[in-house]
């Protein structure tokens, strides 16, 4: 083998090791929800709400969903320094206030994105009212799009 | 029938050669190699995060084929700071394989290799995430992971050249191409990096070795 190709090998060589280590930008979602879907009491077809009004008891103030329209699914974050969750949820004109109980664990994303927490629900969800009802479909709580939980109302 | 004899005869006769040439045997010494990477200790002068100290040893078994043991050491440290996150990880890995040399035996004479090389790969390590922090609805949150060792097992292809640059002294190089067969560490705490595979939050995972290689003849 003569020295030139042995360079061009070598060159090509580097461009695969190279090209494997540039850091590459996070592409993926960072945090864990529970993604709820809304469904009919009674015939259990699945609903889309014409308002969806959702924020955390006592942070009024930051809403994750402001009467929202056209939902048929909502995204609940949980927070990992607590082991319950308790947020105010209103549904057209049907308020309620609803509460997680959970426990997390550590989630490698990716090397690019990070640890993110997950979550286990440990107790079905409580909540205030008759209607809304709930109940939990799938009970680990990670960044893949997995129904967790369904409302009925 | 004695045309028929002298034609078969004389059809041997000129086979003969072809079977002589055939037995022409051109001494080869089998040897021993005891080899180092350079490649290694050179990158973590770039990146002094990334410290690896490894070689091998291989013993000729015919003109074609070597047996290979390979053996090193890894610590690698590494921050990200757009999801910010502390990532330490060490551990020492064996690979076990056997190269072929793709040059004729009359080519190669025990100074020249271009083949290519089969491993089994197992790698003892220990990670860690000393920090990580993240931001949702309720504002920062925080956590670490403590150290804890696993075992991984990968298989893996290196294609390389190495030539005899003095007597008894050879240099090359070769690819490697490493594939993941289990990294031990389950689903939810991948290994960002494993010693001796590289990022095993994938299945594949290339690198580079670049050798000083002693040889040693032990057989002609």
């Amino acid at each position: 083998m003569k020295f030139r190709e042995i360079i061009t090998c070598l060159a090509v060589a580097s461009l695969i090791i190279l090209g494997s280590c540039t850091p590459q930008p996070c592409y993926q979602i960072t945090n864990a929800t529970v993604k709820a879907d809304f469904f009919q009491t009674g015939t259990g077809k699945s609903l889309i709400a014409d308002s969806v009004t959702l924020f955390g008891i006592g942070m009024d103030t930051s809403r994750i969903y402001s009467q929202a329209t056209g939902l048929h699914v909502i995204n609940i974050p949980l927070n990992p320094s607590s082991d319950s969750s308790s947020f105010y949820l209103k549904i057209n004109n049907i308020t309620d206030t609803v509460t997680f109980y959970y426990s997390s664990y550590t989630h490698l994303v990716s090397k690019e994105c990070g640890y993110t927490y997950y979550f286990i629900l440990t107790r079905p969800v409580k909540h205030d009212k008759v209607l809304p009802d709930y109940n939990t479909i799938n009970a680990v709580i990670s960044t893949v799009n997995e129904e967790n939980v369904r409302i009925f109302y | 029938m004695k045309k028929t004899y002298a034609y078969s005869i004389s059809l041997l006769l000129l086979l003969i050669p072809a079977f002589l040439k055939g037995q022409d045997t051109i001494p080869v010494p089998m040897n021993i190699k005891v080899a180092g990477d350079i490649f290694g200790p050179l990158y973590s002068i770039y990146d002094n995060k990334n410290r690896t100290l490894e070689g091998f040893i291989s013993v000729d078994i015919d003109t074609g084929k070597s047996v290979v043991l390979e053996g090193g050491y890894l610590s690698y440290e590494y921050r990200q700071n757009n999801f910010y996150y502390d990532y330490l990880s060490h551990g020492a890995f064996i690979q076990a394989g056997i190269d072929f040399n793709l040059l004729k035996p009359g080519t190669a004479l025990g100074k020249y290799y271009a083949g290519i090389g089969l491993r089994y790969g197992l790698s003892i390590f220990t990670q860690q995430v000393p920090s990580f922090s993240g931001v949702n609805y309720f504002g920062t949150y925080t956590g670490s992971v403590s150290s804890k060792s696993f075992t991984a097992h990968f298989l893996e292809i290196c294609p390389g050249i190495r030539t005899e640059l003095f007597s008894h002294f050879e240099i090359g190089w070769s690819i490697r191409l490493r594939f993941l067969v289990h990294s031990g560490t389950g689903n939810d705490m991948k290994a960002i990096y494993v010693p001796g595979f590289g990022n095993a939050t994938k299945v594949f995972s290339p690198g580079i070795n670049y050798y000083l290689l002693i040889s040693i003849p032990y057989k002609k």
